[in-house]
């Protein structure tokens, strides 16, 4: 087995079953503790089988009020053995920038990462920026 | 400034992109945990108008170096010409890995999203690691 970090060496007995990571904890509607953000107001997590669905949306006046909806283009347990996904990459293309989007489930939140690239780089002004926002669900507004 | 500042209504862009300051990530950043099982450390140089990041696994006796990949980076907030985090993407034949990074306080929070593609029945997962800056770019190059 090749690994290129001390924790990838895994015994073969103690390694996961492909493809049994569940995104089933990230569903629901989940809201910015932040009231006043500027970013993303609100998230949105189907899941579809081992297939999760994702809507972002922001308060149409520093960021569109609806991103669109996107499938992660990796779903991540907690650890290597596997277990329920806890965490995911995706990317939003919104024209005028794409964003990168890690996000993970942490003591009841969702913490979610941008990585804001602008598109336009035709001279001095705006620059890509990064931003980390924490979200609560719903129910428990 | 909030985002609002450089985005019309819709998130309409009419800010332009500038070229980011990347001295505060640039030399050597080790591990806080010196027995850390993941990643040991990175180090940051500027090739030609390129920022790429060298990364070394743990390993005993001699970490495992991943080699060099390009470095997108991104400033706190749009506005703004210092870089504070970056994004990179390693794709190591066996496994691929997404490393979405930022500074809080002196220190470099590295989150990594790593997916194995041998086969070899281990789990895409989640880690979440912190070093401090070892060495500057002067003392790297």
């Amino acid at each position: 087995m090749k690994y290129l970090r001390a924790q990838d060496h895994l015994e073969n007995s103690i390694a996961a079953v492909p493809g049994a990571l569940s995104p089933s904890d990230f569903s629901g509607t989940w809201f910015n503790t932040n009231t006043q953000t500027p970013g993303v107001t609100r998230v949105t997590c189907r899941a579809e089988g081992n297939t999760l669905r994702i809507r972002l949306e922001g308060n149409g006046s520093s960021e569109p009020s609806d991103w669109g909806e996107v499938t992660p283009d990796l779903l991540c347990a907690a650890n290597i053995q596997g277990g329920p996904a806890m965490s995911f990459v995706t990317s939003f293309d919104l024209g005028f920038k794409q964003v990168q989007v890690g996000a993970n489930l942490n003591q009841g939140l969702l913490v979610i990462a941008t990585y804001h690239r602008l598109q336009n780089d035709s001279g001095a002004g705006a620059s890509n920026y990064f931003a980390r926002e924490f979200f609560h669900r719903a129910d428990q507004s | 400034m909030d985002n609002s500042e450089l985005y019309g209504a819709g998130g309409t862009a009419f800010a332009v992109k500038r070229t980011l300051d990347a001295s505060a990530l640039l030399g050597e950043w080790s591990n806080t945990n010196n027995s850390a099982t993941g990643i040991a450390r990175l180090v940051l140089t500027e090739t030609g108008d390129q920022i790429v990041v060298r990364v070394f696994g743990a390993g005993h006796p001699q970490p495992f170096d991943w080699g060099e990949a390009p470095a997108e980076l991104f400033a706190d907030l749009p506005g703004l010409m210092q870089a504070t985090s970056f994004t990179s993407f390693h794709d190591l034949g066996f496994m691929s890995v997404w490393l979405l990074t930022y500074v809080v306080k002196g220190v470099l929070v590295v989150v990594s999203f790593t997916r194995f593609q041998d086969g070899s029945g281990r789990s895409n997962y989640f880690g979440k690691e912190f070093f401090y800056r070892s060495r500057e770019a002067a003392a790297v190059q």
